[in-house]
C-alpha cells in the first residue's frame, strides 16, 4: 500500500441543512459539473445530526452528483458499512489537502467510476513536489487539469473552457483565461489570480467560488487580477 | 518516408469520414500512394463514402486477428490507382482492436504506401486513442461551432499527450481543418468566425472547407468530392489542403458567398 495525497473540497454546512440545500441548489445552478468525479469530504462539526438525517443528506448530495467520500464532526459508530469513513481534518470549509489512510480507500473505491480516459479529476501525477512554482510552458488544454498544492502555477499560453488550474498559491495566465482557476486552495487567503484575458468559467481563492454569470462583464476580455477580499472576490484590472 | 495521418475531432459528425476520403483522394490524385483506414469499427462509413462498399471481403480486424492478409483485405479505388482503402469491421467487437495488431497494420502498411491516413471515430475512447497513436500528423477537423471547438481542444490535448510521438518527446504536427463554414452565417454572428476558432485552439490553420450541396451530392454518390465534383468550393479546398500537407506554399482561401476569394493567413500557434 502507498501513501498519495489528493485534493479534496471540503462542504461545511452552515444554517438549517434544508436551507443549506437549497442554496447549494442555487449555486449548482450556475455551476452544474462544478463536484463532477471531484472528491468531496463533509465536515458537519457544525451541526448535530442523528444518523437518519445523516443518511439522509448523503442520498440528497449522492442524488445531486457530489460524491462524499470522507465525514468529518459526526458520531463514528452509526455509519454502517459502505458509508463514506470518518476524518478529522476538515475544520474549515474551503478545500485542502489531506494525506490519509482514509482518503487512500475512498480513492481506490471510487477509481472504478471514472471514465475511461477522464483525466480531469485532479490526479496525483499532476502534483508538482513541494513549494515549487509549476510552470507550463504553453496552453492547457480542454480536459487537463494542473493541480500544484504547495505553489503558485505559471501558464504561459491560454487556458481552455474546459481546463482546470489548482494551486496552493497563486495562478498566473498570461494567455486568455477561460477554464477554471482555484488559487489558495490550501487555504492560502493572500494568493491571487492573474489572467492575460479574463474569460474564465469559474473562479475561487481560498474558499471562496465565483462563477462566469456572477462576474462582473465589464471585466470580460480584460487583463486583470483578483484577489480575497473578506468574503468576496475582487477584481482589478492590470495595465 | 511515408507518413501517418490521423484525422480526428473528439465531437462526432462534423465531417471527418467526409476529409478522409476527400484528402487520400487529393493526395493519391497527386500521384502519391495512399492507403485510408477506417478505425470506425462497429460504424464503418468510409468504404461507403469511397464507394467500395460492394467489394469489402476483410477489414482491419481480419488482419490484427491474423484471418486475412493485409493485401487481401485493402481495396484498391477503381478511379485512382494509387488509393486503397482498408476498411473497419461492422459486425466485431471494438475490443478487437489491441495497440499491438494496430501498430503491426501500420508498419506493413508503411513499407508500401507514403501517406498512411486514419479515420479515427468521434469520442476520446480506446477507437480513437488508437487511431491517433501513431501519427506522424494529426489534422483537427473542427466545425465552427463552440462544442466542437471545446472537443477538438481536448483532443489537441490528447495529441499532445497520448501519441508515441509525444511520449517519446517528439511534437506531433498538428493542422486544423475547419469544416461546414457558411460565412454568412460567421459573418451574422450565428457561427464561430475562422479568427475566433483560430485564437482558441491555437494550432496552424491548413484549410477552410465551406458547408455545401455537393459534399452531400458526393457521398451519395460513393465519390469523395475532390473526385466527383472537383472544381467545386470544397472540392478546392481539400485539394488545396492536400498540397500544402505536401508542403506547398499556397494561400490559404476560403470562398465566401458573395466576394469570390477570401484570403486568410495561416496563423503559427505559439510554441
Ligand atoms: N462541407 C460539408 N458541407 C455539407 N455537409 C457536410 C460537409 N462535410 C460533411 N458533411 C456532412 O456531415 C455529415 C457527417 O459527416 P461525416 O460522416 O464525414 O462526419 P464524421 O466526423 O466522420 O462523423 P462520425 O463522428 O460519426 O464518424 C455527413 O452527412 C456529411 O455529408
Ligand atoms: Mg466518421
Amino acid at each position: 500500500m502507498k501513501a498519495r495525497s489528493l485534493l479534496a473540497f471540503v462542504l461545511q454546512p452552515d444554517g438549517e441543512l434544508t436551507d443549506w440545500l437549497v442554496g447549494l441548489d442555487h449555486w449548482l445552478k450556475g455551476a452544474p459539473d462544478f463536484f463532477a468525479g471531484r472528491p468531496v469530504l463533509l465536515d458537519l462539526s457544525n451541526h448535530t445530526v442523528d444518523r437518519e438525517t445523516l443518511l439522509d443528506l448523503l442520498s440528497r448530495l449522492s442524488q445531486r452528483g457530489i460524491r462524499v467520500m470522507g465525514i468529518d464532526g459526526v458520531e463514528s459508530a452509526w455509519l454502517p458499512m459502505g458509508m463514506p469513513p470518518i476524518i478529522s481534518q476538515a475544520r474549515q470549509a474551503g478545500m485542502r489537502e489531506i494525506t490519509a489512510a482514509a482518503a487512500l480507500t475512498a480513492e481506490a473505491s471510487a477509481a472504478g467510476e471514472e471514465k475511461p480516459g477522464d483525466e480531469a479529476a485532479p490526479s496525483t501525477e499532476d502534483l508538482a513536489s513541494g513549494g515549487k512554482t509549476l510552470i507550463i510552458d504553453g496552453p492547457v488544454r480542454s480536459g487537463q487539469s494542473i493541480v500544484n498544492p504547495d505553489g503558485d502555477v505559471i501558464v504561459t499560453g491560454a487556458v481552455s473552457s474546459g481546463a482546470e488550474v489548482v494551486a496552493g498559491g497563486s495562478v498566473h495566465v498570461y494567455g486568455a483565461l477561460r477554464g477554471r482557476v482555484c488559487a489558495g486552495a490550501s487555504d492560502d487567503e493572500n494568493a491571487r489570480i492573474f489572467a492575460g484575458r479574463l474569460e474564465a468559467e469559474f473562479v475561487a481563492i481560498g474558499a471562496v467560488f465565483m462563477t462566469a454569470e456572477t462576474m462582473d462583464p465589464l471585466l470580460r476580455s480584460k487583463r486583470v487580477q483578483a484577489r480575497l477580499d473578506g468574503v468576496s472576490i475582487r477584481f482589478t484590472t492590470l495595465n | 518516408m511515408s507518413k501517418v495521418l490521423v484525422v480526428t475531432s473528439g465531437k462526432g459528425g462534423v465531417g471527418k469520414t467526409t476529409t478522409a476520403a476527400a484528402l487520400s483522394a487529393a493526395l493519391a490524385g497527386e500521384g502519391k500512394k495512399v492507403a485510408v483506414v477506417d478505425f470506425d469499427v462497429g460504424l464503418r462509413n468510409l468504404d461507403l463514402i469511397m464507394g467500395a462498399e460492394r467489394r469489402v471481403v476483410f477489414d482491419l480486424i481480419d488482419v490484427i486477428n491474423g484471418d486475412a492478409k493485409l493485401s487481401q483485405a485493402l481495396i484498391k479505388d477503381k478511379r485512382i490507382e494509387t488509393l486503397s482503402l482498408l476498411p473497419a469491421s461492422q459486425t466485431r467487437d471494438k475490443d478487437a482492436l489491441t495497440e499491438d495488431g494496430v501498430n503491426g497494420v501500420i508498419e506493413e502498411l508503411k513499407k508500401s504506401f507514403d501517406w498512411i491516413v486514419c479515420d479515427s471515430p468521434a469520442g476520446i475512447e480506446r477507437g480513437a486513442t488508437l487511431a491517433m497513436r501513431h501519427a506522424d500528423v494529426a489534422l483537427v477537423v473542427t466545425n465552427p461551432e463552440i462544442s466542437s471547438v471545446r472537443d477538438s481542444d481536448r483532443i489537441i490535448g490528447l495529441l499532445d499527450s497520448k501519441t508515441l510521438k509525444a511520449e517519446t518527446g517528439g511534437d506531433i504536427e498538428k493542422h486544423l481543418l475547419l469544416t461546414r463554414y457558411d460565412t454568412r452565417r460567421a459573418s451574422r454572428g450565428e457561427m464561430l468566425k475562422v479568427e475566433d476558432v483560430l485564437d482558441i485552439l491555437s494550432i496552424p490553420l491548413l484549410g477552410v472547407v465551406p458547408e455545401s450541396e455537393d459534399v452531400l451530392k458526393a457521398s451519395n454518390v460513393g465519390s469523395p468530392v475532390t473526385v466527383s465534383n472537383p472544381q467545386s468550393a470544397a472540392g478546392m479546398a481539400y485539394i488545396t489542403a492536400a498540397k500544402r500537407l505536401e508542403g506547398a506554399d499556397l494561400p490559404l482561401t476560403a470562398p465566401t458567398s458573395r466576394f469570390g476569394f477570401l484570403k486568410f493567413f495561416g496563423r503559427r500557434a505559439a510554441a
